[in-house]
């Protein structure tokens, strides 16, 4: 009777025992999994609105992408009417468009005209954008209404053209799709094969998009004014389908 | 064990199994889905800061700076992220990949050199964990686009709070799994008492009919396996009971067996000793020396007659008999030859065609025990009748008398061995006590019984039914 006692009793502990074990089993099992996740390399997830591959190995496309995620900043503003140093922007300024006439992006007359008249500008600041941009202003005289003023924005590193704004003569007769067409070989935007256009009902305005490298390209010609705008920025593809697309839907290009 | 015990110590093993297993799967998936969303936040975060730092050195220092120029522009950078959140510092570091030199580490210093070098190593779609002494970290590593090929940032976003509301979260689940272990042991041990009671109950009684009391019965409670074993229980009980009762019966038949043969023995056996012992005593008068010797032979013969019909009883309670159709005639016949001294009074009416289930020798035998009895019981030459007629599928067959009848209180006993309505008179007819007791053992073996009717001073009516035999 003693030992069916005893024997009972060895039983019971040791079942509650195996209880009081199975208590730690929640901490037992986050140590474990702990080790093994200290030990593991993990795939990151993949964020959306993330470029292309391909389309980060373009160096103007990548940094425009990338400039979507800083803040938007001007410093460093300078301007160089009166600077010994005027010369030599006014010159980079005209190495440009005359870079975009060469491309055939503007119209050789154009390019030549608003080179020669950068250079004799009299006015010119400078200032930098934050991404690796730097843009810069200087009034060009003796072309289109009154003269006007011609601002360019330039990526750094390839000294390509990003923003446009210049003035016109009225009797240049300028096709927003030719320039769009020229402005894409340009921008060594080739590459990428997924090019719509942005149907508009004005044939003053010209847009492609590019759903890879998430770049809208644009060019307006306002004849009232007399002014010419030409462009490249990034955006999210949804952002665009929603801003742009839904009011003029896109069409593939042929 | 006792089974309450064991039910109770299986119910909170399981319980705690379940609570357990249960709780340690929840507790780590609440973490993985925490890591997941961080990982996903910070890897925005990581690719951000990235972008940032790419457009600062490259607005610095230009594209493919050497090394020390970005050193010093990360370092700006990392200044005024100080500067501007208020941070210790960024906790972030910039590496070449083939050779692992530290341009810029604002990492807190108890991460490892080697876990940073290995982040970078294992590439910009890879995520991995440290653990320092104070807190876990997460680490990605990615390449600095624009600068020279092999500088990657590594960035460590602490995680630290995750592992510590995981922890929280397994203390909080202690406490409430002992608490609930409490709560259900106590339901257990009471669920299992009374899940049990019908079987101490059932131990109890068995406990009582083996001490002997044999009206031991469970209260039957429910209609589920215990209630059903509690009714065969009860059942069982009831049926030792019987055959205990039913022994007991048989041995108390057999002790008054016992001492009825005894006193019969004991009775001729004291006068022939008595007898004897005359004899031998000295020479006796012829008168009386032929009364003891009659005496002696009688009563000898009478003991004789008694073992014989105690022999013919003891060779009927293990006989199997075979039953034949045996025309009722042919037995009463027989019975009437051997009752040559009855002839007078004996009447026998019997159909022709009576046939019946028998063995032949036998139901004679227990006829003419029947009509010995009845002509016993009658007046000298007084009339005994033996009739024989269908009674519904069978044949009775019944011996009457007009005697003196039997007593009403006595009839139950009549049938027991050594039992006499009038012992002297029996005693003196020659009678043994025995004959009826036959009569009813062979009437069993064909099926039936013996029923007595019996008036006091009236007569009696003894009927045997026997199953009808085929025509011959």
């Amino acid at each position: 009777m003693k030992k069916q006692t005893i024997k009972n009793l060895v039983h019971t502990v040791a079942m509650l025992a195996m209880c009081l074990l199975l208590l730690a089993l929640p901490a037992g099992y986050g140590r474990w999994s702990d080790t093994r996740l200290l030990h593991s390399v993990f795939a990151r997830p993949q964020l959306e609105g993330v470029l292309d591959q391909q389309a980060q190995q373009i160096p103007v496309l990548y940094a425009l992408y990338r400039k979507r995620y800083l803040e938007e900043e001007y410093h460093d503003y300078v301007d160089y009417s009166n600077s010994a140093e005027k010369q030599m922007q006014l010159q980079r300024m005209a190495e440009a468009v005359e870079n975009l006439g060469i491309s055939g992006v503007l119209p050789q007359t154009l390019a030549e005209r608003l080179a020669q008249q950068l250079e004799k500008s009299e006015q010119v600041s400078v200032w930098r954008q934050t991404g690796g941009f730097v843009g810069s202003s200087a009034f060009v005289a003796k072309i289109g209404w009154q003269g006007s003023s011609c601002t360019i924005e330039q990526f750094e590193e390839t000294g390509q053209v990003t923003h446009l704004v210049c003035p016109i003569e009225p009797w240049m007769e300028i096709s927003p799709q030719e320039v769009m067409e020229h402005y894409r070989s340009y921008l060594g935007l080739l590459e990428l094969k997924d090019w719509e256009w942005k149907n508009t009902a004005n044939p003053n305005q010209a847009g492609m998009w590019s759903d890879q490298g998430q770049i809208y390209l644009y060019c307006n010609v306002e004849e009232p004014y007399q002014m010419l705008t030409l462009g490249a920025f990034s955006i999210d593809p949804e952002q665009f389908r929603t801003s742009y697309l839904e009011k003029s839907p896109a069409k593939a290009l042929p | 064990m006792r089974f309450a015990q064991k039910l109770t110590l299986t119910i909170v093993l399981l319980l705690c199994v379940t609570l357990s297993a249960g709780g340690a799967w929840n507790i780590q998936q609440n973490l993985n889905h925490a890591l997941n969303t961080a990982l996903q936040q910070d890897t925005a975060l990581h690719q951000r800061e990235c972008y940032m730092l790419e457009a600062r050195i490259m607005q610095e220092t230009g594209v493919g700076a050497v090394h020390q120029k970005i050193a010093e522009s990360v370092k700006q950078y990392a200044e005024e992220m100080h500067a501007a959140s208020g941070q210790e510092s960024a906790a972030f570091a910039v590496f070449t990949r083939e050779h692992g030199i530290s341009l810029y580490s604002g990492m807190p210093s108890d991460i490892p050199y080697m876990a940073q070098y290995n982040a970078v190593q294992n590439g910009a779609d890879s995520a991995q964990y440290v653990r320092t002494p104070q807190k876990e970290y997460l680490l990605l590593a990615s390449p600095l686009h624009g600068t020279e090929e092999d500088v990657w940032m590594v960035s460590a976003y602490d995680v630290s709070p995750l592992f510590q509301e995981r922890d929280r979260q397994v203390r909080q689940y202690l406490v409430l799994e002992v608490a609930a272990l409490i709560l259900a042991g106590g339901a257990a041990v009471g669920i299992s008492l009374l899940l049990t009671r019908p079987l101490r109950h059932l131990e109890a009684a068995s406990h009582s009919i083996a001490a002997g009391n044999y009206g031991s019965r469970v209260e039957i409670t429910s209609k589920d396996e215990v209630g059903q074993l509690s009714q065969t229980f009860n059942t069982m009980a009831d049926a030792v009971q019987n055959n205990m009762e039913a022994l007991v019966e048989e041995s108390q038949r057999q002790k008054r067996f016992v001492a009825a043969f005894t006193h019969e023995l004991k009775t001729p056996m004291t006068a022939i000793l008595g007898y004897a012992d005359l004899l031998r005593s000295g020479e006796q008068p012829a008168p009386r020396r032929q009364k003891a010797s009659n005496y002696i032979y009688h009563e000898s013969a009478r003991l004789e007659a008694l073992s014989g019909a105690l022999l013919q009883l003891l060779g009927l309670e293990h006989e199997q008999l075979k039953l034949v159709p045996t025309p009722m005639t042919q037995v009463l016949v027989e019975m009437q030859r051997s009752l040559p001294q009855l002839e007078v009074q004996l009447q026998v009416d019997c159909p022709q065609n009576a046939v019946v289930l028998a063995e032949h020798t036998l139901l004679a035998d227990l006829l003419r025990n029947l009509v010995l009895n009845a002509a016993a019981a009658s007046p000298a030459r007084g009339r005994v009748a033996v009739r024989c007629g269908l009674q519904g599928e069978k044949w009775a067959v019944c011996v009457e008398d007009w005697g003196q009848g039997i007593p009403e209180e006595e009839l139950d006993k009549i049938l027991e061995p050594f039992y006499r309505v009038d012992k002297s008179r029996a005693r003196k007819n020659g009678g043994n006590g025995l004959g009826l007791n036959l009569c009813a053992q062979i009437a069993q073996l064909h099926g039936s019984s013996l029923q007595i009717e019996s008036r006091l001073g009236q007569g009696t009516t003894v009927t045997l039914l026997l199953k009808k035999g085929e025509k011959l």
